[in-house]
């Protein structure tokens, strides 16, 4: 038997000292080593709420408080969330009986007088199952944190994609401006060589040398973008 | 022309060609040249004919005094009122454009080489003709 599940914490509760002192006996013979039991039933949520048992052995017929008012208790509080298993015991074999225990919020039944084999059989059962739903519960939590990590690491990545991105597009409109003047010159020039014709205003050697200006800058700042586009690719090589 | 026409540009050739554009074109037939901002800022503040409207050919980007110092300094002057601006620049910036809503006497964008076809789409504007019927 896994160690969890003999260390599980088992709450048992039934008027009867003779049936809570059978119980707890076979449980401490088969090794479970976390067993408590109660016998006055007006105690009995004080110590659910205390223990947090992973599995309650719950008499049904008791006096002042019922097993049916005990579960009408915890559904009615949240406390029936699927991480505590309850086994009833019942003299009671009736149909009816079961299923309005079922119904009440059990996970199985045991019939009085206990067959101690069968008694054995469903706590082990249920134990196996509740460990295989906290183990699942276990494993959902690491998956979430990490989806949460992982989340958190694209959201930041995506942050740093769009600065980037940002910075890319105000490097190209700065540099497209910075071309733009001179070309704007040279535009300027051939249309006025292009409309004047012979009659130049301007000495043509003047134009020749704004033409020639224009070009040698145009020409530094197409080397300069290459460079940087040159610089950038190494980097992100 | 009922109308004074400044250019404003740090850059002599751009004055020369534009200056050539305008009054070929017909558009205006007396331009003034300003090679600073500063100058031309004093230009207005000496103006004695307060009466007479103003259109400025005003480039943005100018060491010393931008564009936009000049506008903000003609605000402080009270003289924005009677003054209509047309920024004429190399590239239109869309940071331009939204700092260019701040003055509702910016009436137009140019991008340089200005011709004969920008000028005409501006005087046919309705800006433009407001401008002109003030």
């Amino acid at each position: 038997m896994k160690e969890e599940i003999r260390n599980s914490r088992i709450l048992v509760i039934d008027d009867q000292p003779a049936n809570t002192e059978i119980l707890a006996n076979l449980l401490n013979i088969k090794g479970y080593t976390n067993v408590s039991v109660i016998n006055d039933s007006t105690k009995a949520l004080e110590a659910i709420a205390q223990l947090s048992p992973d599995l309650l052995l719950l008499d049904l017929m008791m006096p002042e408080i019922s097993g049916f008012d005990i579960m009408q208790h915890l559904k009615d509080n949240g406390s029936l969330n699927g991480w505590m298993e309850i086994l009833v015991l019942t003299a009671d074999a009736t149909r009816e009986s079961k299923q309005k225990a079922l119904a009440g919020g059990a996970n199985d039944f045991i019939v009085k007088p206990f067959d101690l084999i069968e008694v054995e059989l469903r706590i082990k059962n249920l134990l196996f199952t509740n460990y295989l739903l906290k183990q699942l519960k276990n494993q959902n939590q690491i998956l979430e944190e990490k989806i949460k990590e992982r989340t958190a690491e694209l959201v930041n990545a995506n942050q740093a994609l769009i600065s980037s991105n940002d910075a890319l597009r105000e490097i190209a409109w700065t540099q497209s401006h910075i071309v733009r003047a001179p070309l704007a010159r040279l535009l300027g020039l051939v249309t006025l060589i292009q409309t004047e014709g012979e009659d130049l205003e301007i000495n043509p050697k003047e134009i020749l040398k704004h033409i020639g200006n224009s070009a040698t800058e145009l020409d530094g700042v197409i080397r300069d973008i290459t460079n940087k586009a040159y610089t950038a690719n190494n980097i992100t090589n | 022309m009922n109308y004074e026409l400044l250019m404003v540009d740090d850059d002599e050739l751009f004055l020369v060609l534009n200056k050539r554009e305008l009054v070929k074109s017909g558009f205006h037939l007396e331009p003034k040249s300003f090679l600073d901002a500063e100058n031309a800022l004093t230009h207005l503040k000496t103006l004695d004919q307060p009466d007479k409207k103003t259109l400025v050919f005003l480039d943005i980007n100018m060491p010393q005094m931008d564009g936009w110092q000049f506008l903000k300094k003609l605000r402080e002057l009270n003289l924005l009122q009677k003054i209509r601006h047309v920024l004429v620049t190399s590239s239109t910036d869309p940071k331009d454009k939204i700092i260019a809503k701040d003055y509702p006497e910016i009436i137009g964008f140019l991008e340089k080489p200005i011709d004969k076809y920008m000028l005409k789409d501006l005087s046919e504007g309705e800006a433009f003709q407001q401008f002109l019927n003030t």
